[in-house]
């Protein structure tokens, strides 16, 4: 725990310290003790959970045709298996003996679960959480600060300068003692492939144990990211790969390090917000695995299952919320793009170029409150409120007995129906809470006035339209924005939503924020003033006036928004 | 392989059931259960019947059709004691044979059933519910019969009946019943059909396992939502019927009032998040055209006596018995209105029962709407 801590905590809490000596607990400093077993444990489990589905002929025919299939359509990059080894298995299917496709089987399994599973380096962990961020700060913003020498010997200044960027929000010494005994399931909502590294640092930050999280395999052929993601607890979610078998070796693996207390994180969302809405639907197959975990857990501590104690868990909605978005333009774009031809994967975002990476955080460290990480209440694997003691929660804050649920007709068991409806409901919680607990920044509140000036002036039309039509004429005079900004927060703060840092403050702050941000990255900002007015009236110009700029951008940041249902 | 999975392939634990009401409802679907433990104890460990102080039953206002007005209430279901023979379905009930075992309990006591079917008045329920909740557990299953919308809770909305349950109790699993199968159906061993609509698949099959019988079908649906609003929207079109039935308007209308209610009832279902192919399936239109028809239905003689000129106030005791209608007319239009739904039928009955329209304005409301197509 380093001082940063100290000043990143918006105190919601009386002590955002976490006790001394907590660090040595955290679960994932034993992972690399426990890898080797953890990928025995999971190829074993998850051969296991195949086998009882079908044989094995029929298992490996269907992963060789999917895999044959996408190897054939797309260029292979790091592969468990080439083409040419999947088209040999194929032709060979047939002939072999069970024993034969057994072992070929269980191979596979346990390639695939070797390359699943990630590691943990304590050295690395260290540096990526106090080093790396002093250091950035150094070098990107240098002529914010006084000189290296003087930071050198004055390091809280520059934690506060960093502190001074993130700010954290939420139930946050609840989530400590928590963590102190149980799972803790980070479940944020995502935007970017920042999020990541915006996570482990604010976990840290908040004196929250550092988690493992499925991170998607394109990510790690970056070397620099990769180097960090292998050795911070990521594991790597092949999200090409579509056969059965990969995904129950997937949810395998999530399920057994989550039975051994490891802390987790997952994005729901599936992918990053393209709109940037905030996530209405979530993908739950993976989430799905705390509650097949906790399920093992009953059964063990009933003696109906054999294998050690699992920790309780506890899924923690988490929004994360950014002034700016590194990859706004190329997510938005692609949103955008016809139905169905929207990528899944995008491999060649400003994620990927230095050039845009390093404007982006420099823009960030130039901004105070850029990034706003919201925890929300803890939930239990249902979606029920826990108290402070993490006993779940009825609707009307009666404790009720999480065990009950799994149990039907004397039997405590896994039943796939009832716990995907279950899942649904968690699902539905959880949307709940990021709906609830997401922060508004001031970007965001101006470009919805601005779009809504856009919607008024080009009114019948469809969006593409609104976003393609001529509209050089739409000058908003500057008090009229100051006037709809002051509606909009009304409105919002009148439905319980949360305005972050500047964005609940005066109408003018809250534009010149946004005005400053979106011209501090973006090459054509969302919003920006006219460049034939001043910011104050002067005989020499016209009145001051806003106009929008890059409009699909306009159109991005405004569905945070909108996604909440809010329209001004 | 541990104990409990082994287990598993053996036959489910029989069920403790309760059936929470003091209706004739409440008593025929306990008179099936004892009917049913009877024919095969395999199935029902127990049967426990919780029924409301008449007090709370009645609490409802006095413009509200919701409250239960039964003429006659013995404390044991009207089948208790009765073994019908099964071979003469639809013929009179065989002589008792054996006592069934119907245990009346105290609110405090339904935390011992694994499965309970509510079929108490819909103004009364959120109460109910509340007062039991400190008993009920994530290990039960509820299903309710109740024929309505429940009133407006704390958030100001009409809800489902199985929003109230999620509201006020700890229950997940939840399932509601509907179908062509009224009280004296069940009491007589008459051929009848349910459907249990439930999201959990294991709600559906514990409800075939214990109601079933050769005289009764049960079938089993996921659309919760679909068969709830169905349900209560057969009061809706009961009362109308009961209308068109004083009036000697004929079976043309009749059949008019059927399919255009089910496909009135299938858009507010739908924009509730059912699915539109529950209507006209039992729960839909079966219901319909057995409450449409004859004896039994209160809603059908509510809208009969309402034809004759009788004010709501007058016609209510006249029943005896609960009647959702009007209650259900009146949720229906708000949500219809709220969520901008085409419901002329409702639109008309709701207008007519504020006193808005007259009986033949009513009429063209409910027959002479637009044309267009279907």
């Amino acid at each position: 725990m380093n001082r940063i801590t100290s000043f990143l905590v918006q105190k919601p809490s009386s002590d955002p310290h976490p006790p001394k000596g907590h660090a040595k607990d955290y679960p994932l400093l034993r992972f690399r003790r426990e890898r080797a077993g953890i990928v025995a444990e999971t190829a074993e489990r998850a051969l296991s959970t195949v086998l009882r589905r079908s044989e094995p002929e029929y298992v490996l025919n269907d992963a060789c045709l999917y895999e044959i299939r996408r190897l054939s359509e797309s260029a292979p990059q790091e592969e468990v298996r080439q083409l040419g080894e999947w088209k040999r298995l194929w032709r060979h299917l047939g002939g072999r003996s069970r024993e034969e496709l057994m072992a070929e089987l269980s191979r596979l399994v346990r390639d695939y679960a070797e390359d699943v599973a990630g590691g943990f380096s304590e050295p690395v962990y260290s540096l990526a959480s106090s080093v790396l961020p002093r250091a950035l700060a150094l070098l990107l913003t240098p002529e914010r600060l006084p000189s290296l020498g003087g930071h050198l010997l004055q390091p809280h200044k520059l934690d506060r300068f960093l502190g001074e960027r993130l700010t954290l929000q939420g139930p946050i010494e609840q989530l400590q003692k928590l963590a102190r005994r149980a799972a803790l399931v980070c479940v944020p909502t995502h935007l970017s492939n920042l999020d990541s590294p915006v996570m482990g640092f604010a976990l840290q930050a908040a004196g929250l144990p550092p988690s493992t999280y499925g991170a998607g395999k394109n990510l790690f052929t970056n070397p620099v990211l990769g180097f960090f993601m292998r050795n911070l607890g990521a594991y790597r979610v092949d999200r090409r790969i579509r056969h059965e078998l990969y995904k129950d070796v997937l949810k395998t693996y999530s399920q057994v390090i989550l039975e051994r207390g490891y802390h987790s994180m997952f994005f729901p969302g599936g992918t990053r917000s393209r709109s940037g809405r905030v996530e209405s639907h979530l993908k739950l197959g993976l989430l799905g695995t705390t509650m097949t975990a906790t399920i093992e857990g009953l059964r063990r501590a009933a003696g109906l299952s054999p294998g050690p104690a699992v920790a309780p868990m506890y899924i923690v909605p988490v929004t994360i919320n950014m002034q700016l978005v590194l990859e706004a333009e190329t997510l938005i774009a692609d949103y955008l793009k016809e139905t169905g031809k929207a990528r899944f994967i995008i491999d060649d975002d400003e994620s990927t170029q230095w050039r845009r990476i390093v404007d982006f955080v420099r823009s960030t460290l130039s901004h105070t409150g850029a990034i706003v990480v919201r925890f929300s209440r803890p939930l239990d694997v249902l979606g029920n409120s826990v108290d402070e003691a993490g006993r779940s929660l009825g609707p009307r804050g009666q404790v009720v007995e999480l065990a009950n649920y799994f149990r039907w007709r004397g039997r405590t068991q896994h039943v796939p129906q009832r716990d995907a409806e279950y899942m649904q409901e968690t699902g539905e919680a959880i949307t709940r809470s990021y709906r609830r607990d997401t922060v508004l920044m001031a970007t965001h509140l101006v470009a919805h006035v601005m779009w809504r000036r856009v919607c008024r002036a080009l009114p019948k039309l469809d969006l593409y339209r609104r976003l393609r039509q001529p509209l050089d004429e739409l000058l908003v005079p500057e008090a009229e924005v100051l006037g709809d900004i002051e509606r909009l927060q009304a409105l919002l703060q009148a439905r319980g939503h949360i305005l972050g840092p500047f964005a609940a403050g005066a109408p003018r702050e809250v534009l010149d924020t946004a005005l400053a941000a979106f011209s501090s990255y973006h090459s054509e900002p969302a919003v920006k003033r006219s460049p034939g007015s001043a910011s104050a009236p002067s005989p020499a110009s016209g009145p001051p006036a806003i106009v929008p700029g890059d409009r699909q951008l306009l159109f991005y940041y405004q569905n945070r928004v909108e996604s909440l249902g809010v329209e001004l | 392989m541990s104990a409990d999975s082994k287990s598993g392939e053996a036959r489910p634990q029989p069920l403790v059931v309760a059936v929470i009401g003091g209706g004739r409802w409440a008593r025929a679907l306990a008179g099936t259960l004892a009917h049913n433990q009877q024919q095969a104890p395999e199935r029902i460990a127990r049967i426990l019947h919780y029924r409301p102080p008449r007090d709370s039953e009645r609490g409802a206002p006095a413009d509200d059709l919701s409250l239960g007005a039964d003429g006659d209430n013995p404390s044991l279901p009207a089948t208790a004691g009765r073994a019908p023979d099964l071979g003469a379905i639809g013929s009179a009930p065989a002589p008792a044979v054996q006592k069934a075992r119907i245990e009346p309990i105290e609110l405090s006591e339904l935390a011992q059933a694994d499965l309970i079917l509510l079929a108490s008045p819909a103004a009364t329920v959120r109460n109910l519910l509340r007062a039991a909740s400190p008993y009920l557990s994530g290990n039960q299953a509820l299903v309710h019969a109740i024929g309505s919308l429940a009133p407006a809770g704390e958030s100001g909305s009409e809800l489902l009946i199985s929003y109230v349950v999620r509201e006020e109790t700890p229950l997940r699993r939840i399932g509601a019943l509907a179908g062509p199968a009224l009280a004296p159906d069940l009491e007589e061993f008459s051929p009848a059909a349910l459907v249990c609509g439930s999201r959990y698949d294991d709600v559906g099959q514990a409800l075939v396992d214990v109601l079933a019988s050769p005289s009764l079908r049960v079938y089993t649906t996921q659309d919760l939502t679909g068969v709830e609003v169905a349900r209560a929207g057969a009061a809706v079109i009961a009362m109308a019927a009961g209308v068109a039935s004083s009036l000697d308007l004929g079976a043309p209308a009749r059949a008019i009032l059927i399919t255009r209610g089910a496909a009135e009832m299938a858009r507010l279902g739908v924009a509730l998040g059912g699915e539109d192919k529950t209507f006209f399936g039992l729960a839909g239109i079966g219901e319909l055209i057995l409450a449409t028809e004859r004896r039994g239905s209160a809603d059908f003689e509510l809208g009969q006596l309402l034809g004759q000129g009788h004010k709501l106030a007058e016609a209510l005791p006249r029943i005896g018995r609960v009647c959702d209608g009007p209650t259900m007319v009146r949720e229906a239009f708000k949500l219809g209105q709220g969520l901008k739904l085409r419901m002329p039928l409702v639109t008309a009955l709701h207008r007519w029962l504020a006193g808005e329209l007259d009986t033949k304005q009513a009429l063209a409301g409910l027959f002479g709407s637009e044309n267009h197509r279907e």
